[in-house]
């Protein structure tokens, strides 16, 4: 770490981002980007070699769309995926990588501190390409990634926090559901906070859904109503400029029917325009699909916790800035008889994530001390005296833990009744760390190599189907001796800890080692394309 | 000679709204598939042309009305891209062509049935009406990203069942459905399939599957349909009765098929022998006993995706079984080999997959998960049939294997 007290919380969001880090009192703060504004719009405008992140870039959408990069978030984890601009093609982590940029070093002239060290969130059900994604995002940008963080678990423990701070101890024990409806992604995790622990219990969500589609739908209906008053004009679809500008106003008028009734927004095509009126009702009739999809999702997230145990929910958080349109809180009350609380709705995930970052610090304060001889009370003074913090303090944060869960199962792909099947190991909602075995058998006498082939669910929920997995790791056990007879045992050990490492080994009698494992990486970026797109990064960095 | 710059909104305007309506695999004029002007034959030029398009079509991916249609022009890119960066290709299309209009054939289909329904204005639209074209927009995308026409039809064909099926039949498939789509990767098909399990729920399970029908009848003549919100509907309307359906009974015939795992390609091993197997009905062997999952050796290629080797390497299906359903159906069923998502049933003798007709059926394997196997329908005796299976590469492009590796030739 480069400094002690100077790890960073960034939510990388979908459509807004933002950064916090926590202050000499041990507060999350939020720091404001160069506008003055908490949250930083998630798009990159491209101008020659040059490229704007931001507010400037989203004004810029209007009247430049073909160089605009937006809703780039979705993209994560697709290695096909390609933005073409300034004479170059741009990887999704490398789009992102100028918003993680862009926000660091609005950070760094706001504080007058580097910015080096950072935790960043991700939606709960991002699976490890995303993650991967992520993580590479922020080291092309230059930052040490010391963990990702997953946004709702991120969003409780600000909550965690603040329940803690009122009551000036540890809290009241509580199960709480995280209804996260983001900019683009929508999550729903179920949290117990139990004394210093916060467990994830179960979650699921949807990354192809959030207000994007709101927005789409508005969209839609405002092209809809304003050939209605101009029937000879064109339809605003029609043309990339005046669709980016249908999109803001869809957004701008999205915003406003969350507080008003009744609102207006101007929509242009070519030389024509009109102004259209509509309801707040109007628009909950055209997305109410969109929003039953995110009530048939909690439905599945309460039934799998009603599953593991946690049958009942004492309090409904509402995170996300999509969270806001009051027929979300209408609705899940409704349907699950919740008293929904927008908790911080659009810098909740962000604080918590400074929050974990600074509980990060500590931890490796701390244990570096002790790992040197230090007296662990000397070392959590000397922590505290540091941070401006008593030991106490100190302590309850080092002392608290953040237990979670696997979003997607893990598996081995093997033979099952002559068919190449996905055996799962690890199942989702399994709490992690954890640690499982599985025994498997050669197909035939003599068998001379082994291939074992680990695997991530791709789906919501387990498929047999090895095309609906991801293949995460790739190992084989060669030149095995021969006088092993058909049937001999495999045994594969696949281990999960808190940091999200996957450990799989395999032991075959012929051989004393278990099989080594490679990491398979080549659906991220290849050498050539990370060494192309880390020299762009770093020549769009001077000029920023 | 000189072009006019790329133009994005003349693109989206002339070439992706009329393909809305028609699939780009089936397009021959890839010189308006990829905006160059036919009387263009300046290399440099060319190449710069298909950038341009290239690039713009990325970046629709990311728009929400013509995402899924840059997707499936973007898998015909290297088509596309092939034959206009080949100056024999080119002039040889550029004679075929002759003075046809650019795209003449996709702009000259024009909006047909429901695709035609999602893409009519829709000012004026009652809330129910609006729901209507939001299904309709739904089933046209899927079925675009799956390739299946029939499929944009209604919610009856989104979900495979005759529009007569009773409440029962449709709560339990659109259950089914939904536990099969909850397994699949999380991407732009999940999340449609989703939204339409959503609106079949209201629409037919909870509401009135014949007020539906009604009304999309009523949308295709022309008229505003009258249906109601499913909260609304008339409570003391009788339902829809379907006819009794008896519970199946499959009566099993000569299934057994011994050569199917000696079939070309096949994963267990390959046989040398060309042209499709003959295979004589025999009775179904009875399953062995489950083995324990055991790992597959090295020669073994994984079945990822990725690994996907292009048509003729694509594995044949094994364990090819047929039996009759008590009211006449042929149903075929057979093991999934590794990377294969959709087999073509060929009735008849074996033909190129997308030019043939009905009764000849794609299936994919969710559809074949759902329904227990592939049902044909109007399946004479002594018809030969041929399975061809297909798999998508990375980009999303299907391809088929061709008849000659056929896994079997059925002949009851």
């Amino acid at each position: 770490m480069s400094r002690s007290g100077s790890v960073l919380g960034i939510d990388l969001g979908t459509t807004y981002s933002c950064i916090a880090q926590v202050d000499r009192y041990g507060r999350p703060e939020v720091i404001s980007n160069m506008d003055g504004d908490a949250t930083t719009p998630s798009v990159v405008h491209f101008q020659g070699d040059d490229a704007v992140v931001g507010k400037l870039a989203k004004r810029s959408s209007r009247i430049d769309p073909d160089h605009v990069a937006q809703l780039v978030k979705r993209q994560m984890g697709d290695p096909d995926w390609r933005f073409q601009a300034g004479g170059r093609d741009w990887s999704a982590p490398g789009v992102s990588s100028l918003i993680l940029g862009s926000l660091a070093r609005d950070a760094e002239r706001a504080t007058g501190l580097p910015v080096k060290d950072v935790v960043i969130t991700v939606p709960a059900y991002f699976g490890n390409e995303e993650r991967k994604a992520t993580k590479l995002a922020g080291e092309l940008a230059g930052l040490n990634v010391i963990d990702l963080i997953n946004e709702p678990t991120a969003a409780a423990y600000a909550y965690g926090f603040g329940l803690a701070a009122a009551a000036e101890g540890t809290g009241a024990d509580e199960t709480v559901l995280v209804y996260d409806l983001g900019g683009g992604t929508f999550d729903i995790t179920i949290i117990e906070l139990r004394g210093n622990d916060i467990r994830v219990v179960a979650t699921d969500g949807d990354h192809e859904l959030g207000g994007a589609n709101w927005d789409a739908e508005l969209a839609a209906l405002l092209s809809e109503r304003f050939l209605m008053a101009v029937p000879s004009g064109s339809d605003p679809f029609d043309d990339v400029y005046s669709e980016a500008d249908l999109m803001t106003q869809a957004e701008e008028l999205k915003a406003s029917l969350s507080q008003r009734e009744r609102a207006d927004a101007l929509v242009t095509s070519g030389t024509e325009r009109a102004s259209v009126t509509l309801t707040r009702e109007e628009f909950e009739i055209v997305t109410r699909p969109l929003l039953e999809r995110t009530i048939e999702l909690t439905r599945r997230a309460l039934a799998s916790a009603r599953e593991l145990g946690s049958p009942r929910i004492d309090r409904c958080l509402l995170v996300g800035g999509s969270s806001k349109m009051p027929a979300v809180a209408r609705r899940l009350t409704e349907e699950f008889g919740f008293a929904p609380q927008l908790a911080d709705p659009d810098l909740a995930v962000c604080k918590g994530a400074a929050l974990y970052g600074h509980k990060k610090l500590l931890e490796r304060l701390v244990s570096d001390a002790t790992a040197k001889g230090v007296d662990l009370r000397q070392a959590l003074a000397d922590a505290a005296g540091e941070h401006g913090m008593t030991s106490d303090a100190v302590k309850q944060v080092v002392d608290k833990r953040v237990v979670n869960v696997v979003s997607r199962g893990f598996g081995v792909l093997a033979k099952q009744d002559d068919v190449l099947t996905t055996v799962f190991l690890v199942h989702r909602n399994d709490p992690v760390p954890i640690e499982v075995d599985e025994v498997f058998y050669t197909m035939v006498d003599d068998q001379t190599h082994v291939r074992v082939q680990v695997v991530e669910q791709g789906g919501a929920e387990e498929s047999p189907d090895p095309a609906d997995a991801t293949v995460l790791v790739r190992g084989e056990i060669s030149d095995l001796p021969p006088g092993y007879p058909e049937g001999t045992e495999l045994r594969v050990r696949m281990s999960m800890g808190g940091d999200g490492i996957l450990t799989v080994t395999a032991h075959h009698a012929g051989r004393k080692q278990p099989l080594t494992m490679t990491v398979d990486t080549t659906s991220a970026l290849s050498g050539e394309e990370l060494a192309a797109e880390a020299e762009a990064v770093s020549l769009l960095k001077k000029k920023l | 000679m000189t072009a006019p710059p790329f133009d994005g909104s003349e693109y989206r305007r002339t070439v992706l709204t009329p393909l809305r309506t028609v699939a780009p695999a089936g397009i021959d004029d890839v010189f308006w598939l990829g905006h160059v002007p036919r009387e263009i034959d300046d290399e440099a030029l060319i190449a710069a042309r298909l950038k341009s398009a290239k690039a713009f079509l990325h970046k629709e991916r990311s728009r929400p009305r013509q995402a899924d249609v840059a997707a499936a022009v973007l898998r015909e890119w290297p088509r596309v891209e092939g034959v206009l960066a080949d100056p024999a290709a080119r002039g040889a299309l550029r004679a075929r062509l002759g003075n046809a209009a650019p795209g003449a054939a996709a702009v000259g289909a024009g909006a047909t049935g429901t695709a035609a329904a999602a893409d009519a204005p829709a000012a004026g639209l009652d809330p129910a009406a609006r729901r209507r074209r939001q299904v309709a927009t739904a089933l046209g995308e899927l079925a675009r990203l799956r390739e299946e026409p029939e499929l944009a039809e209604d919610l009856f064909a989104f979900l495979g069942l005759p529009v007569t099926s009773t409440e029962q039949m449709l709560r339990a498939r659109v259950e089914k459905v939904g536990e099969v789509n909850r397994r699949r990767r999380p991407d732009r098909e999940r999340s449609l399939v989703d939204e339409l399990l959503m609106h079949s729920r209201e629409l037919l399970v909870d509401g009135d599957p014949a007020a539906y029908r009604a009304a999309l009848a009523a949308d295709a003549a022309g008229v505003a349909g009258p249906l109601a919100p499913p909260a609304a509907a008339d409570p003391v309307a009788p339902p829809v009765q379907a006819p009794e359906q008896p519970e199946p009974v499959p009566e099993v015939l000569q299934v057994e098929l011994p050569n199917a795992a000696d079939a070309p390609g096949s994963p267990d091993g390959a046989s040398a022998e060309s042209g499709p197997p003959r295979i004589d009905y025999t009775r179904r062997r009875p399953p062995g006993a489950a083995r324990p999952p055991v790992v597959p050796p090295a020669a073994e290629a994984p079945p990822t995706e990725s690994s996907s080797s292009p048509a003729e390497g694509a594995p044949a299906v094994v364990a090819l079984a047929a039996t009759r359903d008590p009211g006449g159906a042929l149903r075929l069923t057979w093991t999934w080999p590794p990377g294969v998502t959709e087999v073509f049933v060929v009735v008849g003798e074996p033909v190129d997959p997308e030019s043939a007709v009905s009764p000849s059926r794609k299936f994919t394997n969710t559809k074949y998960g759902l329904d227990g196997g592939a049902v044909l329908d109007g399946v004479s005796p002594g018809t030969n049939l041929t399975v061809l299976s297909g798999r998508r590469d990375a980009s999303g492009r299907l391809s088929w294997s061709s008849p000659a590796h056929a896994p079997a030739t059925i002949a009851p």
